[in-house]
């Protein structure tokens, strides 16, 4: 390579800032013309110019988000500034003006635009979620196209009280923290024990989540006019995953779509819902809906004392199979999702990190990939055998074992199959 | 910028709205990493806000932020173990390209920090070698003989030339 290209390689990378006077950069196109070397030099350096320019552009792609969130997090998402505005954007930020537009585009009733635009002008997640953080009590019903659904209402005492009413006047209450629960039945004036989750995964946890701007950072705002009142819709599509429950037939959901309305004069939530999808596109849509914020209750309907002439029907073995039923469900449920994201089963239930359950008492069986659905994963680690043990499954199925020699058989028959 | 010295929340949103996306270059070009840039841009903007009462000029706002951000970020890579990897990566097209742009990244971790910062504010900056002189407080000359070398050194990292 001569002086001269050296020179020139010089120029060449100056030549990126636009630096060059004319005279330098016909210098440099003339020498270009004559030198391949340069010339490759000048490509591989314009090669990793625009490299490195879609870089940062993907990068800047998401800043209006981040923005919005810094600004959720701090408590700083009222109504922006106006006086640095362009023309557009004052247009823009007119309701009627915004509407019209969009009413053009789409000839729709639903409006979908800019989450951060929208949210700056009317509400903001953020502003939800301050509204309804320390929120004491909640009330909500339910209803769904789906047939696992059978709860009718609901109310919370935060942090850990649940009491759901069902339709044929049954009444659960549940001490989420003490893992107790108690079902009532008016008609027959019976009172069961009932194990409840340490930490619930159902509507109740569901709620919880939704105070965490985190967890439901909203992707798209539409809106829908219902009684007479414009309600804005957080919208947020989840990562496809296992874990969006299963249908009646247990094919499980993998894709879940989710709107929060809000109403605009309470900045309020006002009921929810859910479409979720399994992977053969099948739809299943759950509503919450009369959803209500401290709304009044008294702390007796969350008592676990039982009502005077009720019956107490208590099954310790019942209560015990419930709870390691539920544990292993939840156990199963978070193999299903790390599955999901690592292409296997852990290779020990610690790397789960489900710190609620103690996972000691349970014994745990990789399956190998090509293990069938009705391979046995889990069951309860015994040293003499008593009433029976839990087991479970990879499909999921947990089952109670009354007998030894029939578990024995069961692990015999799947060591003999491997 | 004056009224970056009333006390208002909204002027909070301001400095996030006009200083955002520099902040978030600068901790990037330190950092390398989408999430630990967007935590430390976070903190940044916050220190700042907080501490705007030691921004004696003015008109020094951005060299003054850099050197907060630059703090926060050195702090941060002297204290963290563990980050956590960047979660978006550029699409490559082809194979080909899928290899540069795994050498570029790599090179530009490996590029010295006081070319890095310059090379990747240029292009998150709108590729304005004059700004980035003044919100580093160097001068034009001395801002276009770092992009200069820096795209040259980026070059021959990429190439594996590492030696010279």
């Amino acid at each position: 390579m001569s002086r001269l290209c050296d020179q020139f390689k010089e120029l060449i990378a100056d030549s990126f800032g636009g630096i060059l006077t004319t005279e330098q950069s016909q210098d440099l196109e003339n020498h270009l013309t004559d030198c391949s070397e340069c010339r490759a030099y000048a490509d591989d350096l314009q090669e990793e110019d625009r490299l490195l320019g879609r870089w940062i552009a993907s990068l800047n792609q998401d800043m209006a988000k981040r923005k919005q969130l810094l600004l959720m997090r701090t408590g700083t998402n009222g109504p922006k500034q106006t006086e640095k505005n362009s023309m557009w954007s004052i247009i823009m930020k007119s309701r009627f003006a915004k509407i019209s537009i969009a009413a053009v585009v789409m000839g729709a009733v639903l409006i979908v635009i800019n989450p951060f635009e929208k949210a700056s002008q009317n509400v903001a997640w953020g502003e939800v979620v301050e509204n309804i953080i320390n929120a004491r009590t909640i009330t909500w019903k339910v209803s769904s196209d789906n047939d696992l659904v059978r709860y009718e209402e609901y109310m919370v005492l935060e942090p850990d009280f649940m009491r759901i009413e069902y339709p044929d006047g049954r009444i659960r209450i549940s001490d989420h923290h003490n893992e107790r629960g108690l079902v009532l039945d008016p008609t027959q004036k019976t009172a069961i024990l009932a194990y409840a989750r340490k930490q619930s995964v159902n509507f109740y946890a569901y709620f919880q989540k939704m105070k965490d701007v985190d967890y439901f950072d909203p992707q798209v705002i539409v809106t829908q006019e219902v009684d007479g009142i414009e309600l804005i819709g957080f919208k947020k599509t989840h990562p496809r995953k296992l874990n969006y429950g299963v249908k009646a037939d247990n094919t499980p959901y993998v894709e879940m779509e989710e709107t929060v309305w809000v109403d605009p004069a309470t900045d309020r939530p006002v009921s929810l819902e859910q479409l979720r999808t399994t992977a053969d596109g099948e739809t299943g849509r759950l509503v919450f809906y009369d959803i209500a914020f401290d709304a009044e209750l008294d702390a007796a309907l969350f008592s676990l004392d039982i009502p005077p002439g009720y019956q107490v029907i208590e099954n310790s073995a019942q209560f015990n199979f419930q709870k390691t039923a539920q544990h292993m469900n939840d156990i199963l449920k978070h193999c299903a999702i790390y599955e999901n994201q690592h292409e296997q089963w852990p290779d020990r239930l610690e790397d789960l990190e489900l710190d609620y359950i103690d996972m000691s008492g349970y014994v745990y069986i990789k399956p190998s990939a090509q293990a069938q659905g009705g391979h046995l994963v889990l069951y309860e680690a015994y040293d003499v055998w008593q009433q029976g043990i839990t087991v479970g499954f990879a499909n999921f199925r947990i089952e109670f074992i009354e007998t030894e020699s029939e578990f024995v058989e069961l692990l015999t028959a799947q060591t003999e199959d491997q | 910028m004056a009224s970056l010295l009333k006390e208002d929340q909204a002027l909070f949103r301001r400095l996030v709205e006009e200083h955002y996306e520099y902040v978030f270059g600068v901790c990037f070009s330190i950092l390398v990493n989408e999430h630990d840039a967007e935590d430390m841009a976070q903190e940044t903007l916050l220190k700042g806000f907080l501490k705007r009462d030691d921004l004696v000029e003015i008109g020094q706002f951005r060299p003054w932020i850099t050197r907060v951000a630059r703090n926060l970020c050195v702090d941060f890579l002297r204290n963290k173990k563990h980050r956590k990897p960047s979660r978006k990566d550029p699409e490559p097209v082809s194979q080909q390209e899928m290899e540069t742009q795994v050498a570029l990244e790599m090179a530009i971790k490996r590029l010295p920090e006081d070319l890095r910062v310059p090379l990747l504010l240029y292009h998150f900056d709108g590729r304005n070698a004059r700004s980035i002189a003044e919100h580093l407080n160097i001068s034009h000359s001395n801002a276009c003989q770092k992009l200069k070398r820096a795209r040259r050194r980026l070059h021959e990292l990429i190439n594996g030339r590492s030696d010279k």
